[in-house]
């Protein structure tokens, strides 16, 4: 199989200039300001949780019973602490190690398996087809946060059955999104050509089909990202997430309910970083679907 | 337009069939022993034997789901082990107080969140335009329960505006009639000449409302912002202008006309993720719907409960979507003629 | 004779500000039609008698296009110094258009019926009923069979051609028929379709006694509908004159080249070669103040590239814009 990712991304034409479509269209994100905004605040983020030993003025899961509920800027915790007396700024820097563990997680389940059987069902039809048609459709008659309880319940209540329902409960969806452009793909004057020219399939699916769905299948990738960690924290609200001590952003919220009226920082913090978090995902998202969408185009 | 509706219809049924399938996989296969959580860790062996027994547990997998398929039939979901009631009647009780909620939410939602797409497309590259994006930029990235939780904190805790939660205030005694209770506070307006009931039912519908409505509005506003663009580039609106139309009449009745077909859909999607989002905001404001009924029995592992409470919110879900699907072929010409 | 003239465009200036610059869609235009007569606007692709056609409307999106300077004059009044008000009175009423795409251009989530009423409700104040009476009226006079049931079709139950001819009836609802635009009418049709269009717009045009300004690229429409002709290249008018004059003895090396590749003329079959210009339209960000024409131009010469010409008349209002024109012999 003559297939070489470095050719695809990297092509360059007669004159050595690069020649590739990703090319052109990283050009084309960079021009957009909000995309990029988007992608400096997931690459802060992820510095952050990399590096969350260094930065962290605490360790976030030492207690100190005499500290608990302090106010911001006392006693040297900039964000306070929780009614543990637990460092609340560190336990949100450790807090986002766990959320980009939970975003890649659930998404690359989601878009690996969901597209595997999405380019099967689109390119070979059939009864697998007929068949993973069926279980999606099932899948999504269910809402969604429903569905990741009952794949939590069946699994256990962790965080890391957490990641593992979000990623299925929304693999119907990217396996949907692969299918349709596949079977666009496949019936395209190229193909069709390439085929009479005797093209083998597995060079077709990966050389010629492949490539042309990727745009959207990367766009709800993205913003997938930012929809997992909101999911994560939902289950986790609920119980069937992370447990305790866990700095999960989500557990830390739904830990602090009871205390909204007397420490109002120990709510309201985590839950600015999960929206920093998801915005800068769901901007470079809308980005991303603004340069690969040509209908959008003015 | 006919072929459309029966086959539709015809995918109900078997849909229903796998969704209530898979809740019954969902428990029989789950690790834990339901009898134990029922009787407590320390009850002795016999009484487990005698209560798995008694529940059929100790039948073979397909015997249970044949008589679980009966059960569910005839709309017996079983006793709820916390509080022993019979399952429908538990949530029969709790729904008006959900739906009410929720056509609250998705009222608000669909007449700002159309307004606010329409000016923003119209009005391009404005301040509205931008304000509102960025605006449902935020609302999209918020965790619904977070955002309730900073609506109670400034509303109820600091500014004492609005209560923090529940249905109604407890110093006012009325008869439900409905258990709708804006319904109820007009009738009791109407009957009694009192209108303390109704207002309080709506200051208290106010905050989980706009909780529960606001991603729903940022998504709506967005959907129907970028369908109002691509309507207004098409070259039918150019003829409506061309005919000497007046702006107005181009926008609001050529244009929207068309844009609402895509948002449609998206509406009863919203919709549907409403009813089941339910159970995040009505645990937050202790609003005593299903969601909040259903998160107590997820955390006291109350199994029959559990069971269904997801089986009648997927149901509605599943009917919704039934329902917007046909709407969408009714309205859409398109399909309406073929 | 210029108060024969139902509409008088003087110097027109439109651009479009791009990010990637400014494309100057029309410069310098002049150009008039007269009471009753068909006026042709030639040219390719991209040569800006689309945005000339628009702009007569001041239907031209405000970003990112403009209309720089001009006027434009209908009975009198300029056009372009109207508030949108009185703009919305002159559109569907004294002059109407219609459009090249007729799968696009009609509504699809409204009855036919209803967009011809609409026209009516507009423009004379009728109501629903009545204004759906007339509509019946207007599809039988573009001789649309069955129009009382037709009325109630939507656009996609009806063929490429039956969509024009409802255009063409929403165009002539109007009450004060002066000027129709029709932006490449036809070309969007299959040719036996095309036929039976243009017939029913010469029709209908002398029946009502109204005014055609008719843009295409097809010089077999020209032949065939106007009394005169002006054809524009990037931009630019290069040549006007009445349609014999223009198709026997043609001035200019690109109006000569319009005419060597049309298939049907049988003054130019006599090679049996269709011949193709050579080159592309050139990109209008990129265009200098020398004649537009000259990249192409086989006879071009220095001063081409520097000077756009000033005009020359031959006489009989046959103008050409060409330094050469009538020096060297085109072909």
């Amino acid at each position: 199989m003559n297939f070489s990712l470095k050719k695809i991304l990297f092509k360059r034409d007669g004159t050595g200039a690069i020649d590739s479509i990703w090319y052109e269209n990283w050009i084309s994100l960079r021009k957009n300001r909000s995309a990029m905004f988007g992608l400096y605040m997931i690459v802060l983020f992820i510095l952050i949780a990399v590096f969350a030993p260094l930065i962290s003025p605490f360790d976030p899961l030492a207690q100190d019973i005499g500290f608990r509920k302090l106010a911001p800027f006392t006693g040297g915790h900039i964000l306070g602490t929780d009614d543990f007396g637990r460092d609340l700024l560190s336990r949100i820097i450790y807090g986002a190690r766990i959320s980009i563990v939970i975003g890649f997680f659930s998404v690359a389940i989601s878009l690996i398996f969901g597209s595997i059987i999405g380019l099967l069902s689109g390119f070979y039809g059939g009864w697998f087809d007929r068949f993973a048609m069926g279980v999606t459709d099932i899948m999504l008659a269910f809402p969604y946060i429903l569905l990741t309880i009952v794949i939590v319940a069946l699994l256990g209540p962790t965080l890391l059955n957490a990641m593992i329902a979000i990623g299925i409960a929304r693999l119907p969806q990217y396996a949907r999104v692969m299918r349709a452009s596949v079977l666009a793909e496949k019936s395209s004057e190229y193909v069709e050509a390439e085929r009479s020219l005797g093209v083998s399939n597995s060079e077709l699916i990966f050389m010629s089909i492949l490539p042309n769905c990727l745009a959207p299948i990367i766009v709800q990738a993205t913003l997938g990202i930012g929809g997992a960690i909101i999911e994560s924290a939902a289950l986790s609200f609920l119980g069937l997430g992370a447990q305790p001590p866990t700095p999960e952003w989500g557990l830390m919220i739904a830990s602090s309910r009871e205390f909204i009226s007397n420490a109002w920082w120990i709510v309201t913090f985590p839950g600015i970083a999960i929206l920093l978090a998801v915005l800068g995902f769901n901007l470079l998202g809308d980005g991303i679907r603004d340069v690969l969408d040509p209908r959008l185009k003015d | 337009m006919y072929r459309f509706i029966f086959k539709r219809l015809g995918l109900l049924i078997p849909t229903l069939f796998g969704v209530i399938t898979l809740v019954f996989f969902m428990l029989a296969l789950s690790p834990g022993d339901p009898v134990r959580v029922m009787l407590g860790e320390r009850a002795n062996k016999e009484a487990v034997e005698n209560l798995k027994a008694e529940m059929g547990l100790d039948k073979p997998m397909s015997e249970q789901y044949v008589l679980y398929l009966k059960r569910i039939v005839q709309l017996d979901f079983g006793k709820s082990i916390k509080t022993g009631q019979k399952v429908t009647d538990e949530i029969a009780a709790r729904f008006p107080a959900t739906i009410e909620l929720t056509l609250f939410a998705m009222f608000l939602s669909i007449v700002l969140g159309v307004f606010i797409g329409v000016i923003s497309a119209t009005k391009r590259y404005s301040f509205v335009d931008y304000a509102s994006m960025v605006g449902a930029l935020f609302g999209v990235s918020t965790p619904v329960f977070w955002l309730g939780l900073v609506l109670i904190i400034i509303f109820s805790v600091n500014l004492n505006l609005l209560p923090t939660g529940g249905r109604m205030d407890i110093r006012y005694y009325f008869t439900p009639i409905t258990n709708f209770y804006v319904i109820d506070g007009f009738i009791h307006l109407f009957t009694k000449g009192d209108p303390k009931v109704l207002g309080s039912a709506l200051v208290h519908l106010i905050l989980p409302a706009v909780t529960l409505g606001t991603i729903p509005l940022a998504i709506i506003a967005r959907i129907t912002r970028s369908s109002m663009l691509e309507v207004l580039k098409q070259d039918y609106i150019k003829t409506a202008r061309a005919t000497g139309m007046s702006e107005r009449k181009v926008i609001f009745k050529y244009a929207l006309r068309n844009a609402l077909l895509p948002v449609v859909t998206v509406i009863g999607l919203q919709f549907g993720m409403l009813l089941s989002g339910a159970i995040l905001t009505e645990t937050i404001f202790a609003w005593p719907g299903i969601g909040k009924w259903l998160y107590h029995a997820i955390e006291a592992r109350d199994f029959p409960a559990v069971q269904g409470g997801i089986i009648v919110i997927s149901t509605c879900f599943v009917v919704i979507n039934l329902f917007v699907d046909l709407l969408y072929s009714v309205i859409n010409p398109k399909i309406r003629t073929e | 004779m210029e108060n024969n003239r139902l509409l008088d465009i003087k110097g027109l200036n439109v651009s479009f500000y791009t990010q990637k610059g400014v494309v100057r869609a029309v410069r310098e235009l002049d150009l008039w039609v007269n009471k009753g007569e068909t006026l042709a606007l030639v040219g390719e692709s991209g040569c800006g008698k689309s945005v000339t056609a628009a702009s007569i409307l001041r239907l031209i999106p405000e970003p990112p296009g403009k209309i720089d300077s001009g006027e434009i004059i209908l009975e009198g009044r300029d056009l372009l110094k109207l508030t949108d008000k009185e703009m919305q009175g002159i559109r569907g009423d004294r002059i109407s258009m219609i459009f090249q795409e007729p799968m696009s251009s009609l509504n699809p989530v409204f009855r036919i019926g209803d967009q011809i009423a609409e026209v009516f409700i507009t423009h004379y104040g009728y109501k629903k009923k009545e204004a759906l009476r007339k509509a019946v009226e207007m599809l039988d006079l573009v001789k649309i069979p069955a129009p009382e049931k037709r009325v109630k079709s939507y656009p996609h139950q009806l063929s490429g051609g039956m969509r024009q001819r409802v255009m063409i009836a929403m165009a002539l609802s109007s009450p004060n028929p002066g000027l129709m635009i029709a932006d490449e009418p036809t070309t969007a049709l299959d040719v036996t379709i095309q036929a039976q269009i243009l017939d029913l717009m010469k029709e209908l045009q002398q029946k009502i006694r109204m005014s055609l300004l008719l843009i295409t690229h097809d010089m077999g429409v020209v032949a065939e509908m106007a009394s005169r002709v002006a054809v524009m290249y990037a931009g630019r008018k290069v040549e006007a004159g009445d349609v014999y004059t223009i198709f026997e003895k043609p001035l200019h090396p690109y109006t000569v080249g319009l005419l060597n590749s049309m298939p049907s003329n049988e003054k130019y079959k006599h090679s049996g070669r269709l011949e193709a210009i050579d080159g592309n339209v050139p990109s209008l960000l990129e265009i200098g103040d020398g004649c537009p024409f000259n990249s192409r131009c086989k006879y071009a010469q220095e001063i081409c590239k520097k000077e756009f010409p000033s005009v020359k008349d031959f006489g009989n209002e046959h103008t050409v814009w060409c330094h050469f024109a009538g020096e060297i012999e085109f072909k």
